[in-house]
């Protein structure tokens, strides 16, 4: 939060420059900005996630890997080397501070994608690193895309309207986690939990204490981002749209965490399915990596399958019983079951990252149906 | 929001409208901002 | 003329480019320095200069300086070849050419010419590394142009303003060597053609007019930075209109609030299919206008682009004789119909038949003109300019009918002038220089139907008995000494050229025989490489001899964006593939037509 605090004031105070400059260098400008920040923080992380870039530009530009498949194996092996190396802790915080490195990781593998799908030209060195050095997306997301970005870039011009957009969405941002998610879900909700006697009825509140917390704080950081864009001109695609008034578990992924989900249906579902001709393989190995995407660890594979298991369950019970599926999807009454049910799978679901390790995860589900 | 109370509302009263929604907003977060943040799972970088 | 620039703010901006903004201040320094320039190489009030210079903000301040002060400014293109450039000299004689370094080098001319040469100071754009190792290069000789401007005193105060009946400009049209036209426009036509169109397109000191068109042509320079100049509002050209910039053309206008867009059919053809996701390019409160200027703008392509863009397309009627327009349809409310040239904005009409007689409302007959902005003569041409007018009238030598309530219709050309993506062709300036080649006893070319430009040039040829000439080498021949738009597409050999009675080549009889001429039969081998390599050669007019997998749209010379799209249909149809609008953008190379088709074919 203190971070994102600075980074905020960065572009809230830097924003009347970027408005008075050229259209040619507001880019440039931006990026400046990015990594005079970044190097001031955590220089060793900045060097080597700017050369992990610059090593993908030099296999684009300088055609020395003549295989398509081998270049896209490594420009998207590539970006991924600094977040494995982090991951699995192979080196502490002391040199490489992850900032937002899995959300930079997975913009440079996107990249890396589309130049192989050859639905984008090869960026040119410049216009990557503007778009990889985007000060409001960089610390948490969303995977905002290139094309978008420049499309975003050459379509820039001052608009007051935006601007003050801008500035209610951060404002909405902030609500969202401090109030909200801090105080409401996470504080005062687990305080009440805390006052119950029931076991079962104490851990049902605080896994919706924890859901709720979870949502509103990533949604409020989503906020910040897309409105801090707004603010320097550039819009940032949504991250979430609504996911709790989704009916069912394909339509929450639809809704949550949008950039990452389409992403991994984008780069590894599709891919995937176009390899092995196979949808389940291809989708159980989407929602693996969009788990693993938070954390390398048992929880969340176990969290990542629950999660693939319960999107089969609603294809495979839309096919075995479309009355019921009719029923929840589409009339009214039924469509707010459908947002209970959907709302508690995914919030119950959570136990399973919410616990500290396997074992405490055994004790709290034995207490919620004890 | 503005925009959205100015379909309803005539200006000077959307203005005062919006006015007093932004600084009930405001002293919210000002009030909870320094609270102990809670177990945020979800956002690893 | 110039009022509003000499009276400017001068921090506002005259010419925007994509780096950087030249401001008026900048202008009227320019101005003064030209203008002392001038002065020092006693280049006074109706002299003649040649200018052919690339360079925009220098071209256009120098245009504009002349301009001031009363000096005839030959327009030559920078990239005319020897030749042509040789004759437009000898022809007007001179007192100085200003030509960009690489022109002169190509045009040879002898050294006892006056000439400055322009080459520019820094080196610009080639990619980040490409800066720091690149040093800058400054030789400068003594006919350079920008160390001669630097020792120049700038004159103290703006130029009077020059005697309307100076020529301000000559602009050689399309013809052969001997035949090209001098169209002389003085300061009196140009003045109030401008007024005019500041009228018509509804022009203040707030606009921010759009125009990429070339500065050699009527149409770029005048109702580009001449008309900004002159009305003291912006002029953007952010960069070379080219297929793959077209995204970035449509996201410039509405990131820079562009209020007028200036084009020819053709851009809006190539725009079309790249429309999706773009439809709302126009859609801003600051947009005016969005004007078709140069050549026909074809009804089905009218419509199609106002309905996908949901924006009215002004159409304008103008030759090089007209200073740029004369008819307007739209955006001047009253004069907008579809499919018509509208109506004459400060000008007369008359609609004739052979005896020149003024003809009844319906009928087609030829479009006669009359005003303040018709040139003054074609230069040193008593001849032809007697030709071009009657009873005061300006003959234009389109057919043209008008209907009751006053809107014209242009229905056909009197004279053989093929209009290719907005450029005018004289075709016999093409048949003249393939007959030059001893091999071939007979050719002419003529415009054929085509959907994109309008018209494209092809040239029919009969060679001599024995001979084995082909189409590429014909083409690679006419490289030589003409401009690149004005090498045929294509070559046809054929046995004979129907012909009239009087010996005439008959040019409708010709064009239906062409028609039904099937394209070559490509064989296909199985090798998709080879196929794309004479594709490639087709397209792009180049022998196959000369083309390598390894060539990209920077290494072959005919591969621009006009020729690309012809290459990308020409693959679809030989390999019945369909390529979306990513592939059709970055297929810049022969190794990526080939991988595509490859992944295409499985």
């Amino acid at each position: 939060m203190r971070l994102q605090a600075l980074f905020l004031a960065v572009i809230l105070f830097t924003s009347p420059l970027i408005w008075r400059v050229p259209n040619y260098w507001k880019a440039n400008i931006m990026a400046a900005i990015t990594f005079i920040l970044l190097a001031w923080i955590a220089p060793t992380s900045v060097l080597l996630m700017l050369s992990v870039a610059f090593l993908q530009w030099l296999v684009w530009k300088y055609d020395f890997i003549k295989s398509g498949r081998i270049k896209v194996i490594v420009t998207v092996f590539l970006p991924l080397l600094p977040l494995l190396v982090y991951k699995w802790k192979f080196a502490t915080g002391q040199w490489l501070i992850p900032l937002g490195l899995s959300y930079y990781a997975f913009r440079q593998i996107h990249v890396a994608f589309e130049c192989y799908k050859a639905e984008m030209q090869k960026p040119a060195l410049l216009s990557y690193f503007q778009y990889l050095l985007f000060l409001p997306v960089i610390l948490i997301g969303p995977i905002h895309r290139m094309p978008d970005f420049q499309r975003s870039l050459r379509r820039m011009k001052w608009n007051a309207s935006q601007y003050s957009d801008g500035l209610e969405r951060i404002l909405y941002g902030l609500v969202k986690i401090d109030f909200l998610g801090n105080f409401l879900f996470s504080t005062q909700l687990t305080q009440v939990a805390r006052g119950v006697s029931s076991h079962a009825l104490r851990l049902y509140l605080e896994v919706i204490a924890f859901t709720g917390n979870t949502y509103f704080q990533f949604a409020g950081f989503s906020d910040l981002a897309i409105g801090a864009g707004l603010v320097w001109g550039i819009r940032v695609m949504e991250n979430f749209n609504a996911p709790f008034m989704a009916t069912n578990m394909q339509d929450f992924w639809r809704r949550w965490h949008i950039s990452l989900s389409s992403w991994c249906r984008d780069y590894v579902f599709q891919p995937l399915a176009a390899l092995s001709r196979n949808r389940w393989i291809a989708l159980i190995s989407a929602m693996l990596v969009l788990a693993l995407w938070h954390e390398i660890s048992l929880r969340y594979i176990v969290w990542g399958t629950v999660q693939a298991v319960l999107i089969l369950l609603t294809v495979y019970s839309r096919k075995k019983t479309p009355a019921v599926s009719g029923f929840i999807n589409g009339h009214p009454v039924g469509r707010w079951i459908g947002r209970i049910w959907v709302f508690h799978l995914f919030a119950f679901s959570c136990i399973f990252i919410g616990s500290e390790n396997i074992a405490s995860l055994g004790t709290n589900f034995k207490h919620i149906f004890h | 929001m503005y925009r959205w109370l100015l379909k309803y509302l005539p200006k000077p009263y959307a203005f005062v409208l919006i006015f007093i929604w932004y600084l009930i907003l405001i002293m919210m977060v000002a009030y909870t901002v320094d609270m102990q943040p809670g177990r945020f799972r979800y956002l690893h970088w | 003329m110039l009022e509003n620039v000499y009276s400017q703010n001068p921090d506002k901006t005259f010419l925007q480019t994509r780096q950087k903004a030249f401001t008026y201040g900048w202008l009227q320094q320019k101005i003064k320095q030209i203008s002392g320039l001038f002065e020092s190489l006693s280049i006074k009030s109706g002299d003649k200069i040649v200018l052919a210079v690339a360079d925009e903000p220098e071209m256009s301040a120098l245009f504009i300086s002349a301009l001031a002060n009363g000096i005839t400014v030959v327009i030559a293109d920078p990239e005319s070849k020897a030749p042509r450039a040789k004759s437009t000299i000898s022809r007007t004689n001179p007192k100085y050419i200003i030509a960009d370094k690489e022109t002169l080098e190509h045009w040879q001319l002898p050294s006892s010419l006056p000439v400055l040469t322009f080459q520019k100071e820094s080196v610009s754009g080639t990619g980040l590394l490409g800066k720091f190792l690149k040093k800058n290069k400054t030789e400068s000789s003594s006919n350079d142009y920008l160390t001669a401007l630097e020792k120049a005193t700038p004159v103290s105060k703006f130029p009077a303003t020059p005697a309307p009946d100076l020529i301000a400009y000559i602009i050689f049209t399309s013809g052969t060597t001997a035949d090209s036209k001098g169209v002389s426009i003085t300061q009196g036509n140009l003045a109030a053609h401008l007024a005019t169109l500041k009228k018509v397109y509804g022009m203040n000191e707030n606009s921010r007019l759009m125009n990429l068109l070339f500065l050699c042509h009527a149409d770029g320079c005048i109702q580009g930075p001449v008309l900004a100049a002159y009305t003291g509002c912006t002029w953007h050209k952010p960069f070379k209109f080219a297929i793959e910039k077209i995204q970035e053309f449509l996201d410039y206008g509405y990131a820079n609030n562009i209020s007028h867009v200036f084009v020819v059919p053709a851009m809006l053809n190539m725009v079309l299919p790249f429309a999706e996701n773009y439809e709302d390019s126009f859609q801003y409160p600051e947009f005016k206008a969005l004007i078709s200027v140069s050549a026909h703008l074809e009804p089905s392509l009218w419509d199609k682009f106002e309905t996908v863009f949901k924006v009215p397309v002004s159409n304008v009627f103008g030759l090089t004789e007209t200073v740029a327009g004369s008819l307007f349809c739209g955006p001047l409310t009253g004069t907008y119909r579809k499919y018509s040239v509208g109506k004459p904005v400060d000008c007369e009409i008359r609609i004739v038949n052979d005896q020149f007689e003024e003809i009844a409302t319906g009928q087609t007959g030829e479009l006669c003109l009359r005003g303040d902005h018709i040139m003054k003569n074609y230069w040193a041409d008593p001849v032809l300019t007697d030709e071009a007018f009657a009873h005061g009238w300006f003959l234009s030598g389109d057919l043209a009918s008008q209907d009751a309530d006053g809107f014209v219709t242009i229905r056909g050309r009197k004279k053989n002038l093929i209009i290719s993506g907005g450029i005018n062709i004289q075709p016999e300036e093409v048949t003249e220089c393939i007959l030059r080649n001893p091999d071939i006893s007979e050719a002419c070319a003529v415009g054929m139907p085509d959907e994109v430009f309008g018209e494209r040039l092809v040239a029919a040829v009969v060679l001599k008995p024995g001979s084995n000439l082909t189409g590429t080498e014909i083409i690679e021949e006419c490289r030589q000494s003409l401009e690149e738009k004005k090498v045929p597409n294509r070559i046809f050999i054929v046995d004979s050229l129907p012909k009239g009675v009087s010996g005439k080549v008959q040019l409708n009889a010709l064009r239906d025989q062409l028609l039904n001429l099937q394209p070559r039969n490509l064989v296909n081998t199985g090798d998709f490489e080879d196929d794309v390599l004479s594709i490639a050669s087709e397209s792009f007019q180049v022998p196959v001899t000369r083309l390598s997998i390894h060539d990209t749209s920077q290494t072959v010379a005919g591969w621009d964006s006009l020729a690309h799209l012809s290459f990308i249909t020409s693959l679809e149809d030989h390999f019945k593939v369909r390529f979306n609008t990513a592939e059709v953008i970055t297929m810049n190379s022969i190794r990526k037509a080939t991988e595509l088709i490859k992944v295409k074919h499985g």
